[in-house]
């Protein structure tokens, strides 16, 4: 039975040698041709030939064999490699090989290039979609760049390769796009890259402008926009009614004491099937910060607190704390007593390193909260508003008080109502205007200026702990302006710290001396005259009181002109005023006063004993009423040369009906005949009297003025002078 | 049960042997560590001086690729990377890739001038620049048909490669510059390849990447050239040498040359060369095929044409005249014309003969052959042979068809004409 199977075994697979052997197509002892093709690289352009028959040259053709083409060189190590760049892509082409020993032609199809492969790039699924690709690897290059890079054309393998897409989304860019080759052999041509196609992958457009609302935390967007949270996970879409910050960005809130976390929102306009996403908008919600560390509280006046928010630095000198500004603004709300803080609270901005807030905002028992203020800036952080601190308004300070600063003296005491009363006497330099102010503890502020009725007062202050000595040092402008005297108006006190106090101090300027009427008198020159200039001095009032508690008036202590005493008389009238008479003769002395010039107005100097000066009222021009026509003049007469005719010159007076009484020279009287007509008045000298004269011992010359005096009293001393010689 | 017992205890055995060595492997591992740490402790390390600052962690370009057209950056401890051209346009997000680096297209840059871009990253943003140049666009180069050489100018000096590409493929092939015009040198031997059926190729000066320096900074790099394309003329066509079967001479002329070694070695051709000049090998008794190349000679403004080989079979014996058994050719007279039959002669398989009257010499050069492509008897009038002159007879020639190759006509074989009478 075994043996059996056996033979039937050998029997059948016998048959099976033999069929084989006998089969077409495979004759053993069929010649393989003695040019093969071993490959044809397409991206290389050629083709490899082997020769089986001992070759030395490659001939080639097309396949009409008309014309044979020898390849250069020869076939070596069997192998020749054949340059086909310049057969045609368009259309298939019969390349015919021969060797110069194997005559009989060996046909290669080279095939044509596929021209019907398309590329799409689906922006929405980013995928690239494929007309025509075949089954192989698809080759892209950017178009500037002879690299190719292959990848598979299935989804999950595109993946890699839309990954490096997407570095291109940024600027755009141009690709190129062909199938890949199959490398040709003996059996098969293969197949050549397809024509290569374009795709261009267009610019992304920008991130969408998004505005963010920081009191209401959310953002503005379309339904065209996607928002993604904390860079992963997938997008999803946006409404037209915008992004809750409160809710998407809830991590970065402070929850039951823990800090939140940075929570980062990604906004992008959608892709479509044709436009890429644009870029993207991140908005970075910032944990929220916990309570500020630099926010003081502290009154700043009576009426104001103050919330101080300052730059703070550690022990290195590095700022922890920036200070409140306007780019980094801390808000305030104020809760009244009894009432709690709510999320809908109404805050205002805080945006530099203080601010004050009155009373009436923060009155005592309310509580003020400060946090720093959401603010979200161009480069996309968003700082939640911070958790806040608090202060609840204890009571507010006592008032800046006024007070004496010496107990009562004649510049300053108390008036009805308890205010300091300043006086001063007009125009004088403030004595005894002092007074203290006595400041609140809780608050530090200084003096900051003085005011009455506008005009400022000029002062000095001394700040002894909260107690401030204010010393008025002048007042001069405002009584240039004061119209009414002997009247206390409010001098209004400004602190540094804003506060003011209105009605704590008053100052009355008293009434000044004056020149009921100003006039001008003029002295003239003469012997004994004893004209008379009035005038009337109305006194000013003193500091010192009478026993009705009316203030004084003034005394004149003293007239004065070129700084020498004007003699006069002061009797008081029934008013009350001085009626101050000054004498001529008493003033004869001024034309001795070197600083004087003739028929020019000097002012009196009067002085009160009120320590007022009054001055330019009353006002004196001293003057000649005649003088020499013609002056100077100067005679000689020689001693010993007598004169046989009077000498003459003539006089122009102001005055009418005055004639000369004496006319001397070196106290000898020399007068001649005098007459007068229309107003003036000629003169001889005596020439009987000038032959007289001699000169003493040893004198050669002498000068003197010819002296003359009116009967008015008048006197020319001056414009004559005659000279006696030897 | 005593081999139960055996085997019981040879595996506690085996387990206890695997317990003493791992645990003095342990052992030992931990009298390692111990001797570290008893090395540690010995030598107490002094206190560490005062940390210097960190240096500041700029984003770092590390590679510039011009073929590619990537820049790479590594982050150095930035989570995102930033780059521009002008701060003024604000600034871009490169995409991480994979393995941690940035790459930056750079495909958008121009490269007609020098660029500069800039980088900063999000945790460091001190601004590192990059500067690109630009692309030289003064290479020319030209092919020159006199020698088949490539002249290359207007590349700046020190330049020593080139690369080259066929104008359909996209791979490079780099080379030294000097081999352009190097005879011999294996790129125009690549050229001369080239020279059968033309070729366009794409010249450049080559790239070279912009990596970091010594020194760490990043250098420029080149940009490849601007692509230069040279067209590799074809060789002007190889002349049409033919075999004139009836004359035995080629038609050469004096601008040819040609070659017995495969276009080793070159002579000069004469016009119309006689076959016994050109090829007397292939002439006669003991005549063998000679395959001989030709080719138009170079000038000095071109380069020689295509090769042309020829080969030329060995002449036939001359036909065999009658009468014998198997003769090519008989002969008979009545007296008054000549008669001859070709026996074996067809359309395919032609005979000629010509007649050399008696006083004169066959001149093959001007010979007037009369094809006979039939085994009719031909007959030849006394006038056009008279006694005494000789008849030539051969089998005639073909000219080479797609069909058929080049056949010389066989030697020849004469025939003194008589008028005799003999018998058919």
């Amino acid at each position: 039975m075994k043996q059996k199977r056996c033979i039937l075994v050998g029997v059948f697979l016998f048959l099976c040698v033999g069929m084989a052997a006998l089969l077409p197509g495979r004759r053993a002892d069929a010649a393989s041709p003695s040019l093969s093709v071993v490959e044809i690289d397409y991206d290389k352009e050629t083709v490899t030939v082997a020769t089986h028959a001992g070759d030395t040259k490659l001939f080639y053709s097309d396949g009409k064999m008309k014309n044979w083409e020898c390849a250069y060189g020869g076939f070596s190590a069997g192998q020749y490699v054949l340059d086909i760049s310049w057969v045609s892509k368009s259309r298939e082409y019969t390349l015919m090989l021969k060797g110069d020993k194997s005559e009989t032609p060996v046909s290669v199809v080279l095939p044509k290039q596929q021209s019907n492969f398309k590329v799409k790039y689906d922006c929405l699924k980013e995928k690239l979609e494929f007309t025509n690709a075949g089954t192989g690897l698809i080759f892209w290059r950017k178009s500037d760049s002879t690299t190719w890079n292959a990848f598979g054309t299935a989804a999950a393998l595109q993946k890699p390769t839309i990954d490096i897409f997407k570095r291109l989304y940024a600027k755009g860019a141009t690709l190129c796009f062909r199938t890949g080759q199959v490398k040709g052999t003996a059996s098969s041509p293969g197949l050549r890259p397809s024509k290569e196609v374009k795709l261009k992958i267009a610019k992304q457009a920008s991130a969408p402008k998004v505005s963010v609302n920081t009191v209401k935390l959310t953002v503005s967007t379309t339904d065209k926009m996607e928002y993604q949270l904390n860079g992963t996970g997938e997008w999803k879409a946006c409404t037209k009614d915008g992004l809750k910050l409160s809710e998407l960005a809830a991590a970065a809130f402070s929850k039951n004491g823990s800090t939140g976390k940075d929570v980062t929102v990604s906004i992008r306009t959608a892709a479509t099937e044709k436009k890429l996403a644009s870029a993207v908008q991140h908005i970075t919600v910032k944990a929220q910060e916990t309570v500020p560390g630099n926010v003081g509280f502290s009154f700043k006046s009576c009426s104001s607190m103050i919330i101080t928010i300052p730059e703070e630095k550690d022990a290195d000198g590095n700022v922890t704390d920036k200070a409140a500004s306007k780019n980094n603004p801390y808000e305030y709300t104020v809760v009244k007593e009894g009432e709690t803080l709510k999320d809908d609270a109404s805050w205002t901005a805080i945006t530099s390193a203080e601010l004050v807030l009155k009373e009436e905002k923060a009155p005592k028992g309310s509580t003020v909260y400060v946090r720093k203020k959401s603010i979200y800036s161009s480069n996309g952080i968003y700082r939640l508003c911070s958790l806040a601190t608090s202060w609840q308004v204890p009571e507010y300070p006592e008032e800046t008080k006024a007070v004496l600063a010496d107990g009562e003296t004649a510049s300053a005491g108390l008036d009805e109502d308890g205010k300091v009363a300043l006086v001063k006497t007009a125009d004088s330099k403030p004595s005894g205007l002092v007074f203290r102010l006595v400041i609140s503890k809780l608050f530090d502020t200084d003096i900051d200026k003085l005011t009455c009725g506008g005009t400022e007062l000029e002062f000095t202050s001394e700040k002894t702990e909260n107690v401030v000595l204010v010393t008025i040092t002048s007042t001069e402008k405002y009584e240039a302006a004061l119209k009414t005297r002997d009247k206390a108006y409010p001098i209004k006190i400004t602190l540094k710290n804003g506060e003011t106090l209105s009605n704590a101090v008053t100052l009355k300027v008293l009434g000044r001396s004056s020149v009921s009427k100003g006039a001008v008198f003029d002295v003239y020159r003469s012997t004994g005259s004893e004209t008379e200039h009035s005038f009337v001095v109305i006194p000013g009032k003193m500091l010192d009181k009478a026993q009705d508690g009316s203030h004084l008036t003034a005394n004149i202590v003293s007239i004065s002109l070129l700084d020498q005493t004007v003699v006069h008389q002061a009797v008081t009238d029934s008013d009350g005023n001085w009626k101050v008479t000054i004498r001529s003769d008493n003033l004869q002395s001024f034309f001795q006063n070197e600083k004087m010039e003739l028929d020019k107005e000097y002012p009196l100097t009067i002085t009160m004993s009120s320590g007022e000066t009054l001055k330019d009222s009353i006002k004196l021009r001293f003057s000649r009423e005649a003088a020499i026509t013609g002056a100077p003049i100067i005679f000689v007469k020689k001693v010993g040369s007598d004169l046989e005719e009077s000498l003459g010159f003539e006089i122009t007076c102001k005055k009418s009906g005055v004639y000369v009484s004496t006319v001397t020279w070196n106290g000898i009287n020399i007068m001649g005949n005098c007459t007068v007509n229309s107003g003036k008045i000629f003169v001889e000298l005596d020439y009987r009297q000038l032959n007289a004269l001699t000169l003493t011992s040893g004198e050669k010359e002498v000068s003197y003025p010819v002296i003359v005096t009116l009967s008015d009293g008048g006197l020319i001393e001056e414009g004559l002078n005659l000279v006696l010689q030897q | 049960m005593k081999d139960k017992v055996k085997k019981i205890a040879f595996f506690m055995l085996l387990l206890l042997a695997f317990a003493v060595l791992t645990g003095s492997a342990a052992g030992y591992r931990r009298a390692q560590a111990a001797e570290a740490g008893t090395a540690q402790a010995e030598s107490t390390p002094a206190p560490s001086p005062e940390p210097t600052p960190a240096p500041k962690a700029l984003v770092r370009p590390v590679l510039i690729d011009y073929d590619t057209l990537w820049l790479v950056a590594e982050p150095n401890g930035n989570q995102k990377v930033f780059y521009t051209d002008k701060e003024k346009s604000g600034w871009t997000e490169a995409v991480k890739a994979d393995n941690g680096k940035f790459y930056i297209d750079i495909s958008w840059v121009k490269s007609t001038g020098e660029t500069t871009l800039l980088l900063k990253g999000d945790v460091c943003e001190d601004i590192v620049k990059v500067t690109m140049p630009a692309k030289f666009t003064k290479l020319k180069a030209k092919f020159v048909k006199a020698d088949g050489t490539i002249a290359i100018t207007g590349a700046p000096e020190g330049t020593t490669t080139f690369q080259w590409r066929k104008a359909t493929s996209y791979e490079w092939h780099t080379e030294n510059i000097s081999d352009a015009t190097k005879a011999g040198s294996a790129f125009l031997q690549e050229i001369e390849k080239m020279r059968i059926s033309g070729a366009s190729l794409y010249l450049r000066l080559p790239p070279v990447q912009g990596k970091p320096a010594a020194d760490g900074t990043l250098e420029k790099g080149v940009r490849p050239s601007k692509e230069v394309k040279v067209s590799i003329a074809k060789r002007s066509s190889a002349p049409k040498v033919k075999v004139d079967i009836a004359k035995l001479t080629v038609n050469t002329k004096k601008t040819m040359e040609y070659s017995y070694d495969g276009g080793v070695t070159w002579k000069q051709a004469e016009d119309k060369m006689q076959l016994s000049a050109l090829a007397p090998g292939v002439l006669g008794q003991g005549s063998k095929n000679m395959k001989i190349a030709f080719r138009t000679a170079a000038t000095s403004k071109n380069g020689y044409s295509k090769t042309m080989y020829l080969t030329i079979p060995a002449q036939q014996a001359a036909p065999v005249v009658g009468p014998v058994s198997g003769a090519d050719v008989v002969y008979s007279t009545d007296g008054e014309k000549f008669y001859m039959t070709f026996a074996k002669a067809t359309k395919d398989t032609k005979y000629e003969y010509t007649v050399v009257k008696a006083g004169n010499t066959l001149d093959p050069l001007k010979a007037s052959w009369k094809a006979v492509s039939s085994s009719k008897r031909v007959s030849v009038s006394a006038k056009t042979a008279p006694a005494g002159s000789i008849i030539y007879v051969r089998r005639k020639g073909t000219n080479e068809t797609s069909k058929l190759p080049l056949t010389l006509p066989s030697a020849m074989t004469a025939i003194s004409v008589k008028y005799t009478k003999t018998a058919n």
